[in-house]
């Protein structure tokens, strides 16, 4: 039985993840934008970028734009694997009848 | 694979994280509870990043229809317009539309870094340079063909053949089939225009140009539209 990496099954995480891995792995998105686009609160996506950091799905960069900080976010190399992996693990789960029926 | 977090309090955003959701979004999802999030964050990334194309494609069929009815409609006797007016309104409706999608475009790029952001500077410049080449052609085509419907026809087929060339090149460059296939359908409603000849080639335009913008503006919302959100369950 495939099992769900527990780092990205969790709402927030997976929702920002997923936007990660349509952005690209060479590309990345400003954190503010990226907040925009989730309508999240800045606290709690700092706080969940925070646990996809930790586990070396994302790579967070901080950089000058003009004369304000600024963070841009993208998905790492093992992320988009990691995503891959519970893509995989989902729909392979979601087959089982006795699963995917389950409330 | 530790790594240390960076600090992501800076000035762009982030504060506290005590966000009464916090807590809620961290419990682990049922199957279809994921599946459903998973959709819905793909189309919202589509939606944002691509410039709200559903909206571009309808301003785009709008201008066509108005820019291009008011000349037909005036070369026909439905409006009581004269053919001046008419060019008028045309050119009005269709640097209407290009600056909405400049603006449209620019914003839903802005924010990204990395080559995508490369591509889309490329493109938009591809753009530019077209159209800049299309002013040159026309008054080259002006001053060349007396014949007025002639004129039109060649003007508007060249600006129509670089808008169906830039759609498929965009279509391939972000993979993005429903750009593709309106650019085949605009360079196909080209072909079209130009062998009905001056007598028919607005209406070929107005007809089967502006449903085919239309239909990809629809098709286009359909796939990206924000969905009704539903109650997510947490196992």
């Amino acid at each position: 039985m495939p099992e769900l990496d527990p780092v990205i099954h969790a709402e927030a995480r997976l929702r920002a993840l997923t936007m990660l891995n349509e952005v690209g792995e060479s590309n990345s998105i400003a954190f503010t934008k990226l907040r925009a686009m989730l309508e999240m609160t800045a606290g709690n996506l700092s706080t969940h970028l925070r646990k996809l950091e930790d586990a070396g799905y994302i790579v967070v960069t901080k950089t000058i734009e003009g004369r304000s900080p600024a963070t841009y976010l993208g998905i790492s190399p093992e992320g988009r694997l990691a995503y891959a992996r519970y893509r995989k693990a989902l729909q392979e789960l979601l087959a089982t009848p006795q699963l995917s029926e389950a409330p | 694979m530790a790594r240390k977090p960076a600090n992501l309090r800076d000035g762009s955003g982030p504060g506290k994280s005590t966000a009464p959701d916090a807590a809620v979004a961290d419990r682990p999802l049922d199957l279809a509870s994921a599946l459903r999030i998973v959709d819905d964050a793909e189309r919202s990334v589509r939606r944002q990043l691509n410039g709200s194309a559903a909206l571009i494609y309808l301003l785009w069929a709008l201008a066509w229809i108005v820019g291009y009815g008011a000349l037909q409609g005036s070369r026909q006797g439905w409006i009581p317009l004269p053919l001046s007016t008419s060019l008028a309104v045309l050119g009005a409706a269709l640097a209407a539309a290009t600056t909405a999608t400049i603006i449209l475009s620019v914003r839903g790029a802005r924010g990204l870094r990395g080559p995508t952001s490369f591509q889309a500077g490329m493109y938009g410049a591809s753009w530019a340079l077209g159209f800049l080449i299309m002013g040159i052609l026309s008054v080259l085509i002006g001053r060349a063909v007396d014949d007025f419907w002639v004129r039109g026809m060649l003007i508007n087929s060249v600006a129509v053949l670089i808008v169906g060339l830039l759609y498929v090149t965009g279509g391939t460059t972000f993979n993005d089939r429903l750009q593709c296939c309106l650019g085949i359908w605009l360079l196909a409603v080209t072909v079209a225009a130009l062998l009905s000849g001056p007598g028919h080639f607005l209406a070929v335009f107005l007809y089967l140009g502006s449903s085919g913008l239309l239909a990809g503006s629809a098709f286009e919302y359909l796939a990206t539209r924000r969905r009704r959100p539903g109650a997510v369950s947490h196992a």
